[in-house]
């Protein structure tokens, strides 16, 4: 889930505008970038080729990496950093920092404002929403958004940021002009990842004990309907902390062409492909051990999928709907990003 | 008739070497079944060793499969606690600079006697028994 492309979903035909244009006579080339948590580095990888071109290594990242996002020229990887808590700007030129902001606790998923003003940043032990001023490097303004905020989308119109909440269980929802909460939305369980329909008018959630995903009406606030992930003919093992047990499955995402949902089976090694928007289950894929992260190729070609518990990259191909290359990344690989870079370095 | 007399001496020689050889291989093995018999004593995982870990040092070591532990030497003293985090288990981080024990899920820290220090962590680490043997540092998964 949340490719850099796959959360701005509106904004699609002027970002790739944009980002064909810029580049100086150099071609750009599109680039997945992965977090390895507990290495503290970034994996480069390049794509179509799928190969692991360069890691931007701990010692400009370091402090247990939690998710890594990209502005939308490509430019600057946005990076939580869970040890420090704070968030780093770090160029895909030259990879090194160019600035870093602390935030007031231990910092989640990331989101960027639609104009990239702002970046939305859940502080999990603080139960708000930091709100980050790109320009100015400061945090301008926290809101209350509820117990464990962990995961943040920007809904399609930029006007609605969520929230997901792990410990009380519920989506805040915040007016993003105004940065006022507006709403929350009850679920059942802690709210793992989850989306937004291109329309706004569904929320897709994983929920942390729920072998699938619920979707909720967004203008009833209720959860509609209840999708099981299929097993692949596996038993569900028992809950183990040696397993992650608080987190059935982490990871879900639509593609940038909006024809498919892919989630995450982490707790089988499996990823489920499903057809959008009639959300019929067209192939599981099984994948390497605890898969926690979804993302996607900007032509919609490939899912990534990042293994955390082997650390490897699982690359499948959405209209084949196999693994067709699984590569070592570093170590504990989790959230991750693609996006179209103009220039790296050599 | 010299010959007896030096077959004589010979063989007290040969009697001699022999038991010198045998003495030395006894206490050559005996010395071998101590050693490894004190390894049998704490029959862990070698993860490293002591010169490795100074004071205030830390690291993480698998111990085979899915288990690794974070160890960690506490003025002399070695300690060692299973990398798995009591929040959602998972595998946890050393963190040389502020000497802490970090997830990297939700961002948890332990001190280097396993207790929470912040995050959402709701116990401490579970403690291994640390053995170091000739500068050799074993845990033991027990």
């Amino acid at each position: 889930m949340r490719s850099s492309v796959a959360r701005i979903a509106p904004f699609l035909v002027v970002v790739a505008g944009v980002r064909l244009a810029a580049p100086s006579g150099l071609a750009a080339q599109e680039y997945l970038y992965v977090g390895n948590s507990l290495g503290g580095d970034i994996s480069v990888i390049s794509i179509p080729g799928h190969k692991v071109v360069r890691t931007i290594p701990e010692s400009v990242v370091g402090n247990h990496p939690d998710d890594v996002i990209a502005s939308r020229n490509g430019d600057v990887l946005y990076i939580s950093r869970l040890d420090v808590n704070d968030v780093i700007a770090v160029s895909t030129a030259t990879e090194q920092m160019l600035w870093r902001v602390e935030v007031p606790g231990v910092p989640n998923h990331l989101t960027l404002s639609a104009d990239e003003q702002f970046l939305y940043v859940p502080i999990y032990d603080k139960g708000v929403l930091a709100v980050v001023d790109t320009k100015s490097h400061q945090v301008v303004t926290t809101v209350e958004v509820g117990k464990g905020p962990h995961g943040t989308q920007l809904g399609p119109t930029g006007k609605h940021l969520y929230v997901g909440n792990m410990e009380s269980n519920d989506v805040a929802v915040v007016e993003v002009g105004t940065h006022r909460l507006e709403n929350r939305i009850p679920l059942p369980e802690g709210v793992r990842p989850f989306l937004v329909s291109r329309d706004e008018k569904y929320l897709y959630a994983q929920l942390s004990r729920l072998h699938g995903f619920v979707i909720v009406d967004l203008t009833s606030d209720s959860v509609v309907r209840t999708v099981t992930l299929p097993t692949g003919g596996k038993k569900l093992p028992e809950a183990t902390l040696g397993m992650s047990h608080y987190v059935m499955n982490h990871g879900l995402g639509l593609s940038p062409d909006g024809k498919y949902l892919v989630a995450n089976g982490s707790l089988i090694g499996l990823t489920a492909i499903y057809s959008m928007p009639d959300l019929q289950l067209l192939g599981t894929v099984p994948v390497g051990r605890e898969p926690n992260w979804v993302t996607f190729s900007r032509d919609s070609k490939y899912a990534y999928v990042s293994n955390r518990r082997d650390n490897t990259l699982s690359v499948i191909s959405l209209p084949e709907r196999k693994e067709v290359a699984r590569l070592k990344v570093g170590e504990f690989p989790q959230r991750m990003t693609t996006t179209v870079v103009a220039r790296r370095p050599n | 008739m010299s010959s007896p007399a030096i077959s004589r001496r010979g063989a007290l020689g040969a009697l001699w070497r022999i038991s010198a050889w045998s003495g030395a291989a006894v206490v050559a093995v005996l010395s071998g079944c101590a050693s490894v018999l004190g390894r049998g004593r704490h029959p862990g995982t070698a993860v490293g060793t002591l010169d490795k870990l100074p004071p205030g040092g830390g690291l993480r070591a698998s111990l085979g499969g899915d288990d690794s532990a974070i160890v960690v030497n506490v003025d002399g003293t070695v300690r060692a606690f299973r990398a798995v985090c009591t929040h959602e288990g998972c595998p946890l981080g050393w963190n040389a600079q502020q000497h802490l024990i970090r997830c990297p899920c939700h961002g948890g820290a332990y001190d280097t006697a396993g207790r929470v220090v912040s995050g959402p962590p709701p116990a401490p680490l579970t403690e291994l028994r640390a053995v170091v043997d000739h500068g050799t540092i074993y845990v033991v998964r027990e």
